[in-house]
């Protein structure tokens, strides 16, 4: 008999495996990717309402499904509240709420990715998880200037994939309340 | 094969370090009690032990220092020279050395380029004009000459004749063979009568011994076996490893509880479990391992007093003063990373203590005191807490002078000066960029200091106090918490949230039931309760957080009553009404964000047995964020007259009550001393005139539904409020049906239908029709000539 928290562990590990050592499926889409760019970088994806955000995979310490968590009164409403991870207390931020993106319905699923910031690990919400995709420096350009500036202000910049845009996160930045 | 040497070395500087700590307390122990054998055995065998490692690892300057310590050690050993105060001071100074070697070896891993002849020769000099001061006899220019050039070469100047001394222990000049050339070196150095002077504990010289001592071998063969069980007995561990073991073990906890949790499930749906002795001798198991790893990271204080007698020592030679410190309780443990916050701050405080506190012994024998000043150390648990004292018995402070000089700097103006209390200019001294030093001396006086020393010990949630007397001494405590890992607390729940109150804070637990609720009496939306006469304000958690009301039906919240935590904040108390109160557990405190460090009622999180965060609260800033200020709390019901406007037109405040629920009457505030509420049957009488024993005196009570003639309700009740009037230091009660509120009302006055006595009109609060009462008119229909009497 397990308890709710600890099958979400589980499933942590998993798909911190995941993200850490590549599967044989990633490395296959990998391999389409072009190759001659020593320089290209892994992203760890996500989705927060209609966007495509993107973490660099080397800040990603794990990701699972958000779990209950304590909140914080009277602190900044985009600070959901504190988790117990193994023994760490971690603070979470709701990402809708700091990058100002509207709340997200009560029903839906959250997904928590916790980032390493030089000020410790913080969990990060958002909707749902996407792939970790390897992107090409040239593919690169800086944030748009019309972007809202609250969103434009931590991300480092955007990748124009083929049939998306990929925007950047800076953890450091995106950790930071304001 | 290189980094096998660089460990080698690692370990020697380590081992080195620790040797030195202990060597500086040696010697001024050896000071005080110079007859002490085993003492001198074990400050040589530690200075030994960093010369013979120096050869090993090809240090010569090091050793070469380390070698002349030694030998005027082996002097003192083996009764060639007494034990004095000089011959401290020279040892220590060569200690010293020996650590400025060590620390430039430990940062560059090289002895540094400075040459420490002159060191040696000092050591040298020292030991040959010590040593058997009758054989001194006049030297020709020729002897000293080749005494200075002896001096100079790296070798070794002995008592010791004897060649087959092992060249460990002590190493003999080859060139110092023949008696003439050592007689040479004994008697070799001018102004031997001079430092014999100096040192009056030189009374009886001992008897020069030309032989060797035969037992010189067995102190060796000893020395390896005390070595060897010390080794034995402890090892030294990296800290981090430990801090690693610490947090592990907290998961450990976590685990055991949620192991324990599904246990008890399991064994609800089905009784026989076989595995719950296992899982019982693993809670055990692990409540003892926590203890276990816990008691590793705590230290006693000892470890930082050690460097104090040198401290002080040092000091006090330096001002020409005699100082005895005294240490009590050194063996008080607390954890290692308040241990190292304490040490600056307490360094700070002793000097300071050393410097200016303790007067020179003149200055003592004319002020009647004996001439030794004595500085005080001590250190014991109270109530989960550490208290450190240092107290001297010196001149104290004087608190016009710390005063003067803080006008002086423009801290406060002569105006704030003069109001001030002496508890408050003594905390002057804490104030940044104040020192009362007449002197700048190199020890103390910069200024700079106290602010520090406050900052630092309330940093690791301490506190700092001073008494002090003038002519008597200073009196210094420093109140620390037992551990910053963890604490005992009590857990409450408020909004469906977890909330963890240190211990330390905590005053007592208070249920009030549904039917006492009337306890609980609301002045101008503040909330306060009745705690034994005195009025405790109340706060609520859910309203201070702005947390989400409890999820309970109107019955739940009647059956369950009020709980309410009496807190103590500074210098007063509140209550902290709770949903619920759980048990009291150790927490282990954990670091917060540093994004939530602004948050003031927030100390920390900690993690519950079933792996919830819960907040920890800083009770101080609880009521900071409550609004409670001390200086509301203390005024209670006792308003000050003249904070009230007592103004006929415009606003006033006033105390709004009833006699029997149908009627509302008011009373201007600035009118009114206190709100008391008195049992009923403490109410006796006294020439016909209902009186209660009041602060000592007898009240006179007043009916007032007597007086304005209307049923009074509530007198069933076991308790009756009481409004009391005081008059000309008199005072008198009047007894009310219930005290509804205290409001800021309009004074619009109408008149009244019909004229009554005691009503001067009506006045319109809150949309209700309220009377307002003349009260002196009233007391003076019921009690006639109250007024008057007083008024003579």
């Amino acid at each position: 008999m397990l308890t709710e928290g600890e099958e979400t562990e589980r499933g942590a590990d998993r798909r911190e495996k995941d993200m850490g050592t590549p599967t044989d499926q990633q490395d296959r889409r990998v391999a389409t990717a072009d190759r001659r760019h020593e320089n290209n970088r892994q992203y760890a994806t996500f989705f927060l309402d209609t966007h495509y955000l993107g973490v660099e995979v080397e800040n990603v310490q794990e990701v699972f499904t958000a779990k209950a968590m304590t909140p914080v009164p009277l602190s900044d409403p985009m600070i959901a509240g504190l988790i117990n991870l193994r023994g760490h207390i971690i603070m979470t931020i709701d990402l809708r709420r700091r990058l100002g993106f509207d709340d997200r319905p009560p029903e839906d699923e959250v997904m928590s990715i916790v980032v390493r910031t030089s000020d410790g690990p913080v969990n990060l919400l958002v909707d749902r998880i996407g792939d970790v995709i390897e992107v090409r420096p040239d593919l690169f350009e800086s944030a748009p200037p019309t972007l809202e500036s609250r969103l434009k202000a931590s991300i480092d910049g955007v990748y124009k994939l083929e049939d998306s845009l990929l925007l950047a996160l800076n953890t450091e930045l995106a950790s930071e309340v304001i | 094969m290189e980094e096998e040497e660089e460990s080698i070395l690692d370990e020697f500087l380590v081992e080195c370090s620790e040797g030195l700590e202990q060597l500086d307390q040696q010697f001024v122990a050896l000071e005080q009690n110079p007859t002490d054998e085993s003492l001198l055995g074990s400050i040589f065998r530690s200075v030994h032990t960093i010369k013979g490692t120096c050869g090993f690892l090809g240090l010569p300057k090091l050793e070469n220092v380390a070698h002349g310590t030694e030998n005027i050690l082996s002097a003192m050993r083996d009764h060639d020279m007494d034990v004095s105060s000089d011959g401290i001071t020279v040892l220590l100074e060569a200690v010293d050395v020996i650590k400025e070697i060590l620390e430039h070896i430990e940062s560059e891993r090289r002895e540094p380029d400075k040459n420490y002849d002159v060191v040696r020769k000092n050591l040298d000099d020292f030991l040959a004009a010590s040593t058997d001061p009758e054989a001194v006899a006049p030297i020709t220019e020729a002897e000293a000459a080749l005494m200075r050039e002896m001096a100079g070469e790296d070798e070794v100047i002995i008592d010791d004749l004897d060649e087959n001394k092992s060249s460990e222990e002590t190493a003999i000049p080859e060139e110092a063979n023949g008696a003439e050339e050592v007689e040479a070196v004994v008697q070799g150095v001018e102004g031997v009568n001079e430092i014999s002077e100096v040192s009056p504990e030189v009374t009886l010289p001992s008897p020069p011994k030309k032989s060797p001592e035969p037992v010189s071998k067995v102190p060796a063969a000893t020395k390896t076996k005390k070595k060897l069980s010390l080794a034995e007995s402890s090892i030294r561990v990296d800290v981090g490893l430990l801090d690693k073991l610490i947090n592990m073990v907290g998961e450990l906890v976590l685990a055991r509880n949620q192991l324990l949790q599904q246990v008890r499930q399991q064994t609800e749906t089905s009784p026989s479990n076989a595995s719950s002795g296992t899982v019982q001798q693993i809670n055990l198991i692990t409540t003892e391992l926590q203890d276990t790893v816990m008691k590793t990271r705590m230290q006693p204080i000892k470890n930082v007093w050690d460097k104090f007698p040198r401290v002080v020592r040092d000091l006090a030679r330096a001002n020409g003063k005699d100082v005895d410190l005294v240490m009590e309780g050194a063996e008080t443990e607390l954890d290692k990373t308040l241990l190292e916050a304490i040490k600056d701050p307490m360094t700070h405080i002793i000097r300071n203590a050393a410097d200016h506190g303790i007067e020179l012994p003149e200055l003592r024998r004319e002020r009647g005191k004996s001439e030794k000043g004595t500085l005080l150390l001590k250190a014991y648990h109270e109530g989960g807490h550490i208290n450190i004292l240092i107290s001297d018995d010196g001149a104290g402070i004087n608190v016009d002078r710390v005063k003067n000089k803080a006008v002086e700097k423009g801290v406060l103006t002569q105006d704030m000066a003069d109001k001030m209390s002496e508890r408050e200019s003594l905390n002057l001294i804490f104030h940044p960029g104040l020192s009362t030093a007449e002197k700048v001396t190199n020890v103390s006086g910069r200024g700079v200091g106290m602010d520090v020393v406050k900052t630092n010990i309330e940093k690791i949630g301490g506190t700092v106090s001073m008494s002090s007397r003038i002519g008597e001494g200073t009196q210094m405590r420093i109140e620390i918490p037992l551990t910053l890992a963890i604490i005992p607390a009590l857990m409450v729940t408020s909004g469906n949230e977890p909330f963890a109150i240190p211990q330390a804070s905590l005053l007592e637990l208070v249920r009030v039931d549904e039917e006492s609720r009337n306890q609980i009496e609301v002045i101008r939306g503040a909330h306060f309760y009745r705690l034994r006469g005195v009025l405790l304000p109340l706060l609520y958690l859910n309203e201070v957080l702005a947390l989400e009301p409890p999820q309970v039906s109107e019955d739940d919240i009647h059956s369950k009553g009020t709980n309410i935590v009496v807190l103590r904040a500074g210098d007063h108390s509140f209550g902290l009404v709770v949903d619920t109160v759980n048990d009291s557990e150790e927490i282990v405190v954990k670091p917060l964000s540093r994004q939530l460090k602004d948050l003031s009622y927030l100390a920390g999180a900690t993690i519950l047995g079933d792996g919830r965060v819960a907040l920890i609260l800083d009770v101080v800033g609880v009521a900071l964020e409550g609004r409670l200020s001390g200086d509301e709390h203390d005024a209670g019901l006792t308003v000050e007259a003249d904070a009230l406007s007592n103004d006929e037109e415009g606003s006033a405040t006033m105390i709004l009550f009833s006699m029997n629920e149908e009627d509302r009457y008011a009373i201007p505030l600035s009118e009114v001393a206190r709100l008391e509420e008195f049992d009923l049957d403490k109410i006796e009488q006294s020439a016909g005139q209902d009186v209660i024993q009041y602060r000592d005196e007898l009240l006179p009570l007043v009916r007032l539904g007597d007086a304005l003639g209307v049923m009074t309700s509530g007198e069933e009740n076991d308790r009756i409020p009481v409004i009391v009037f005081s008059r000309h230091e008199k005072s008198i009660g009047v007894i009310v049906g219930r005290i509804i509120d205290i409001v800021e009302a309009e004074m619009h006055l109408h008149a009244t239908p019909s004229e009554k006595i005691g009503v001067k009109g009506s006045l319109v609060i809150d949309g209700k029709t309220t009377d307002l009462l003349d009260i002196e008119q009233l007391i003076d229909c019921v009690v006639p000539g109250w007024l008057q009497e007083m008024a003579v």
